[in-house]
């Protein structure tokens, strides 16, 4: 039989077990984590067989999957300014460090409306990048801040790297990271209402 | 229309709909049309999509405050907040897809009409073994010969799957000819059941 053949057949035979057999109970943020490969090798196979067995699941997946591939092209067409946010980030830092000691600090944009600034927002590596080292981690300033806490993760969830800062940009050391793993990195810091923390966003090295 | 329909944005008189920058907007067009490219080939219903990017839509206007001042950021912000509206889209679906089984249970199934029911009977058989010989497969092929199967190509397997093209190459290869000579075993050969 061939391939085709055998794929229409699956494929009927998925339909037909979606009206007699019940959908498994998948947290949608587990499947969202596996539309985004995150999830390591076995997890992932394991998860994936179930998905591509039941027509409901599929539909749920395909979804997320199509929203992640459309997230990674869709960054390509800012990856140009990237570079030069971050140059210019960098050169602040450095002429605000040296210069003006702790006078200037690199801030984006004024939140608006009087708007309550709940999290950390991340501006660099984008949310999925591959990007090429010296790695630098830029953020947006917190409104009473006075430190700011880093943490890179791996795909395990041990600690790669952490610091602290003043600043809104924070340099990794090469030797902290390695080219291809996958890494979630956040900022949190502490103000008068409490912990401000990001949501955790992917990035890769590139080799 | 649900409570909480009727409280959304888009139920608004024309004069007072909300609106977002023509920037993010225009973000959001693209971003559609970005998913309904990646998604096409593999079925991915358009009324799914138009269902998310409302909700973007929504989230956005609710904290336009923010969003005027975060859309520089521009196609990550849009993606991070269609990826949660997509799981909030979902947890809502499955609710009401619990309440609609429960009532479906209580009607019994009618038979298609319009097909000869021989035919018909036999196709579902073939379905039916064939997707019984895949759960048969060995754990670690079933998974890359279920998304060939869907109609993934050994690329997206390798990048859902977390593993190289070489490998996926591999349990394929074997995963098919497993398939192939389970089915050979029940006498289901190159044009289906002897």
């Amino acid at each position: 039989m061939t391939d085709h053949r055998l794929s229409a057949e699956y494929r009927r035979g998925v339909d037909a077990h979606a009206t007699d057999r019940p959908v498994p109970d998948v947290p949608p943020e587990r499947l969202e984590a596996l539309a985004a490969g995150q999830l390591p090798e076995a997890e992932a196979a394991e998860l994936m067989d179930q998905v591509m067995a039941h027509a409901e699941l599929m539909r749920e997946f395909e979804l997320l999957r199509a929203i992640h591939r459309a997230g990674a092209k869709a960054a390509p067409a800012a990856r140009w300014m990237v570079p030069a946010a971050l140059a210019a980030a960098a050169v602040l830092a450095v002429v605000g460090t040296v210069l003006y000691r702790g006078a200037v600090r690199p801030e984006g944009p004024p939140l608006r409306g009087g708007a309550v600034q709940e999290t950390v927002a991340l501006v660099s590596p984008t949310d999925g990048a591959r990007v090429p080292r010296p790695l630098t981690m830029v953020w947006r300033s917190v409104p009473d801040a006075a430190r700011y806490r880093l943490t890179v993760i791996d795909q395990h969830g041990n600690a790669a790297f952490t610091g602290t800062t003043s600043d809104t940009t924070l340099i990794v050391p090469d030797s902290a990271l390695h080219a291809g793993i996958p890494y979630r990195w956040w900022v949190e810091t502490t103000v008068p209402a409490g912990v401000v923390r990001a949501a955790p966003e992917r990035f890769r090295l590139t080799p | 229309m649900t409570g909480s329909d009727m409280s959304r944005p888009a139920a608004a008189r024309p004069d007072q709909r909300p609106t977002l920058s023509a920037a993010l907007e225009g973000t959001i067009t693209r971003f559609r049309r970005l998913i309904l490219a990646s998604g096409r080939r593999h079925g991915l219903s358009e009324a799914d999509v138009d269902e998310v990017m409302q909700e973007v839509r929504i989230r956005l206007w609710r904290n336009r405050g923010d969003v005027d001042a975060l859309a520089g950021l521009g196609a990550s912000y849009v993606h991070r907040t269609t990826v949660s509206a997509a799981i909030d889209v979902l947890r809502r679906r499955r609710a009401r897809r619990t309440g609609r089984d429960a009532t479906e249970q209580l009607s019994p199934g009618l038979p298609a009409g319009g097909i000869d029911p021989a035919r018909a009977s036999e196709r579902r058989e073939l379905s039916a073994r064939v997707y019984d010989a895949v759960g048969r497969l060995m754990p670690s092929r079933r998974p890359v010969v279920r998304m060939h199967l869907a109609g993934y190509d050994r690329r997206e397997i390798a990048r859902a799957l977390n593993c190289s093209d070489g490998k996926v190459r591999n349990l394929l290869s074997r995963g098919l000819a497993d398939l192939r000579r389970l089915l050979a075993d029940e006498g289901i050969g190159p044009e289906g059941m002897a």
